[in-house]
């Protein structure tokens, strides 16, 4: 009955997908493109010392007659944190909302300080004559290789929802890559996952083209110092377009895809196949067979498989049964402790979140209490609620990704679409409050970066209507439904003791009995003020899991309306710690270590700071919730089962494949 | 407050210039007890413990036991506190001291029935480092293991798994170590300008 129900409402309601050309929901708000003003521009060079991506270059310009410096960005490697905007004393640099940078040359993402002085205009691209058929059909049927390279990825995700819809294009996801026409680089490419790329693009039919998103691929990035990262695509493959932002919004990426459909029809095929695996070290690592047993077999699960994530795991099989699984991970290892030792306490606020892209905020919120804890600051009120809101505001968008995620493991698509495009809504009040979708860069050592906007408070009350409602249309569609349950159900236990044997924690360990939750084991910020229900349920099974995910968004709706009525008045930073010193972009933290501990959407987040009274870190560890979780619990918890079931079992424990390999 | 308030009346009327130092003074002292009374009410015994058999130092923040031991107890000391129902064992890493040339090797540990964290570090000689493997008592400390083994080159005696776990087909020294410099390494791999 409900599942009629369901269908009904589907049937009546109003679509949840934007017009294209995007009607955008782009808000005044959101970080895009600078806008630099040369009249009020004193060229200190503030903006250059303290980007942390070396995107910015003071260049002399001759202007009015005299020679002065001015900032000149490189877009692809700009990661828009907005350092440079919050340091320039004099207001001159900017930014504008505007996200539309796509290109087919990198070098045309270098802005010189005029190019940036200009305000930012929008071209939008005239179709061209069709040039036959063949390019006609082959341009209106893009079927594009789901592999997930990167954080970037992201973004590609409300392009597979109903939101933004990329079938109306007649694109498609395609699981295998002799099927697809389009690689789709999501983001930063580490050497290992280069060598399976290469080896996914050899593959590929021709004509193939190559779509980069993001910075990372371009010129490095965010990573441009990591050990483990390519710094430039085009050096190993040939790129065709290139989408910059980090990660780009959905519309842009939009943009890409209709260039590209244009291209294509006026002739365009890309360009010519030549990959360089520099002299055999590119190549794949030759695969060990470890199976002695002529009665039992192996297979990987992953890296490129619709459901595995940027992530691998080794199974042995005795028939249909698994007998022993072995992780891999490690494609998506960027050395992120190692990176954070090179940059100044105040830059590592902006790659910080960066870990794990699926819930930024809580590493956020991590990272800056525990340096507030080695600083001793005493955070103002108002900056505490507003903190909460972002925090579980993240959490609700990560669960709904993971219900998605979890519908397309099952094989019921239509879960997917429609809780990928309600997380939109979500995304949308994150956008208002902090000026970012998915890397929000709010807090700072102190407290946080902008105010509530003036109508903050109506709009979460109508998004958190529209989203109990929707809950409920979710237990009509899929929590109730008998398919959905019998899938589900008994699949993957957790007994009470195995987790915390193996350290399950978070949403996992919740839905097998334990009642953990930071938020009310170690109140951090203004919980311990919050009146709020611990989610916890006794069968610990698949079902159990994504059960629970669902109680903890209908709690957090309810937290969020309640922080909102309750935020209090008073200073959003706090300058001073208690000690005296003040905290700025430069300053130095004084000796001493901190452990901080937060409740993220995974789990329990740890990180470990020791200052050594520089202004850099001298060590930070960062304890992921799925290092435990997937690499060590997961593959105990699948031996028994049946291969079909791997999938569901995989995301039931909600994995995070960039957090635990950092 | 007011504790400083009383202070500072005293200090202005006989002795003006010691006003500053015995304000923080006292502002220390008491800011210490309290917090001790907090912790030492709940795992006095283990600290007392710690201190008479293993020869441990230990410092407190909150609910965060900072603990400190010789590397010959290391092993020991993770059984004992285990025993005390310090049950889950969150991670086990390291931080290279490289100025004095040692390895500080922790893990941390959580107590759920006393809500209370712990940090137990040792320190081992830089050259060849080795400690003992937490693997038999803690099933997940092997992954752990595994991971500041591939980072920081520390052996752990009896971890089964010690492979490479995240970088694939790496050949220089382990990149977490202090005097492996990511930047200078990537200008060597990639040159100056990519």
């Amino acid at each position: 009955m409900g599942l009629l129900n369901a269908e009904f409402k589907m049937l009546t309601g109003k679509p949840i997908t934007f017009n294209f050309p995007p009607e955008a929901p782009l808000t005044d708000v959101f970080r895009g493109r600078h806008i630099l003003d040369m009249d009020k521009c004193v060229g200190c060079g503030l903006c250059e010392k303290i980007c942390p991506n070396l995107a910015i270059t003071m260049v002399e310009v001759e202007r009015k007659g005299k020679k002065a410096f001015y900032p000149q960005i490189d877009y692809s490697k700009c990661c828009f944190c907005g350092l440079c905007v919050d340091i320039c004393p004099r207001e001159a640099l900017k930014f504008s909302n505007f996200p539309f940078l796509v290109v087919f040359n990198r070098d045309n993402l270098v802005y010189s300080p005029e190019k940036l002085s200009e305000p930012p205009k929008l071209e939008h691209p005239t179709p061209p004559k069709i040039k036959g058929i063949r390019n006609w059909a082959l341009s209106w049927s893009l079927w594009v290789n789901n592999y997930f390279t990167g954080c970037c990825f992201i973004e590609a995700i409300p392009w597979v929802s109903s939101g933004f819809d990329m079938e109306r294009f007649g694109m498609l996801a395609k699981g295998s890559p002799r099927h697809s026409d389009v690689l789709l680089i999501g983001g930063y490419v580490t050497v290992k996952t280069l060598r399976r790329i290469i080896r996914i693009y050899e593959q590929m039919p021709r004509p193939k083209f190559v779509v980069t998103l993001g910075c990372c691929p371009l010129n490095g990035g965010t990573y441009w110092d990591s050990y483990n990262t390519i710094k430039n695509l085009e050096k190993y493959i040939p790129v065709d377009i290139m989408v910059a932002g980090c990660p780009p919004r959905p519309e842009p990426i939009g943009l890409a895809v209709v260039l590209a459909m244009h291209a294509i029809q006026s002739g365009y095929m890309g360009k010519e196949e030549e990959v360089n695996k520099e002299n055999g070290l590119l190549n794949l690592p030759p695969y060990e067979e470890e199976v002695k047993d002529p009665e039992e077999y192996s297979i990987p699960f992953g890296p490129q498989h619709p459901a595995s994530g940027n992530f691998d795991v080794y199974f042995k099989l005795e028939g249909e049964n698994i007998k022993s699984a072995r992780p891999n991970p490690g494609y998506l290892h960027r050395g992120f402790e190692k990176l954070m030792e090179y940059r100044t306490w105040w830059q590592n606020i902006m790659i910080v979140q960066r870990v794990c892209v699926l819930d930024g905020a809580s590493y956020e919120l991590g990272y800056i209490e525990a340096v507030e804890k080695l600083a001793d600051v005493d955070i103002p009120k108002r900056a505490k609620y507003l903190r909460m809101i972002q925090a579980e505001l993240s959490r609700i968008q990560s669960h709904l990704i993971n219900l998605g995620i979890l519908g397309a493991s099952v094989g019921f698509d239509t879960v997917t679409r429609i809780a990928w495009g309600d997380r939109e809504k979500t995304l949308l009040l994150l956008e208002k409050l902090t000026g970012g979708r998915i890397y929000h860069v709010y807090n700072i050592p102190g407290g946080v970066r902008r105010d509530v906007p003036s109508n903050f408070k109506d709009d979460v009350k109508e998004t958190v209507k529209y989203m109990l409602k929707r809950l409920e249309f979710y237990d009509d569609l899929c929590y109730d439904n008998p398919l959905f349950k019998a899938r589900t159900k008994d699949v993957g236990k957790i007994s009470k003791d195995t987790a915390i044997d193996l350290d399950v924690t978070g949403p996992n360990a919740r839905a097998s009995g334990i009642n953990l939750d930071l938020r009310r084991t170690m109140p951090y910020e203004a919980y311990d003020e919050l009146d709020f229900n611990v989610i916890t349920l006794d069968d610990g099974d698949a079902y159990a899991r994504m059960l629970c995910r669902r109680k903890e968004i209908e709690e957090s709706l309810y937290m969020v309306e309640n922080l909102v009525e309750k935020i209090p008045e008073g200073k959003l930073v706090e300058k001073t710690s208690r000690k005296g010193f003040m905290l700025s972009p430069f300053s130095p933290i004084p000796k001493g270590e901190a452990i901080h501990c937060v409740e993220s959407a995974r789990g329990e987040l740890c990180f470990h700071l020791v200052s050594n009274g520089e202004n850099k870190p001298y060590r930070v560890k960062i304890r992921g919730p799925t290092f435990d979780n997937i690499l060590v619990a997961m593959p105990k918890i699948l031996e028994g089962h049946k291969l079909a079931d791997i999938p569901v079992i995989y995301w039931s424990m909600d994995n995070c494949p960039a957090d635990h390999d950092r | 407050m007011f504790f400083d308030f009383e202070f500072c009346v005293f200090t202005v009327v006989c002795w003006k210039s010691f006003y500053l130092i015995l304000c923080i003074c006292n502002y220390c002292l008491f800011n210490i007890t309290e917090r001790e009374g907090v912790i030492l009410n709940n795992s006095i015994d283990i600290l007392k413990d710690l201190k008479s058999k293993f020869n441990a130092e230990y410092t407190f923040q909150d609910k965060f036991l900072f603990i400190k031991i010789p590397d010959i107890h290391y092993y020991t000391v993770a059984k004992n506190l285990k025993a005390r129902g310090f049950k889950r064992l969150l991670t086990v890493s390291a931080i290279d001291w490289l100025e004095r040339g040692k390895f500080e090797v922790y893990f941390l540990l959580y107590n759920p029935s006393e809500n209370l964290y712990a940090k137990v570090s040792t320190e081992i000689p830089r050259k060849e480092p080795k400690i003992q493997s937490l693997s038999d008592l803690w099933e997940n400390s092997a992954m752990h293991e595994r991971e500041t083994w591939e980072l920081f080159g520390i052996v752990f005696e009896g971890n089964l798994i010690l492979k490479p776990l995240l970088l694939e087909a790496w050949r220089d020294i382990p990149p977490f170590r202090k005097d492996f410099n990511s930047r200078e390494y990537v200008e060597k791999v990639y040159g100056k300008k990519w």
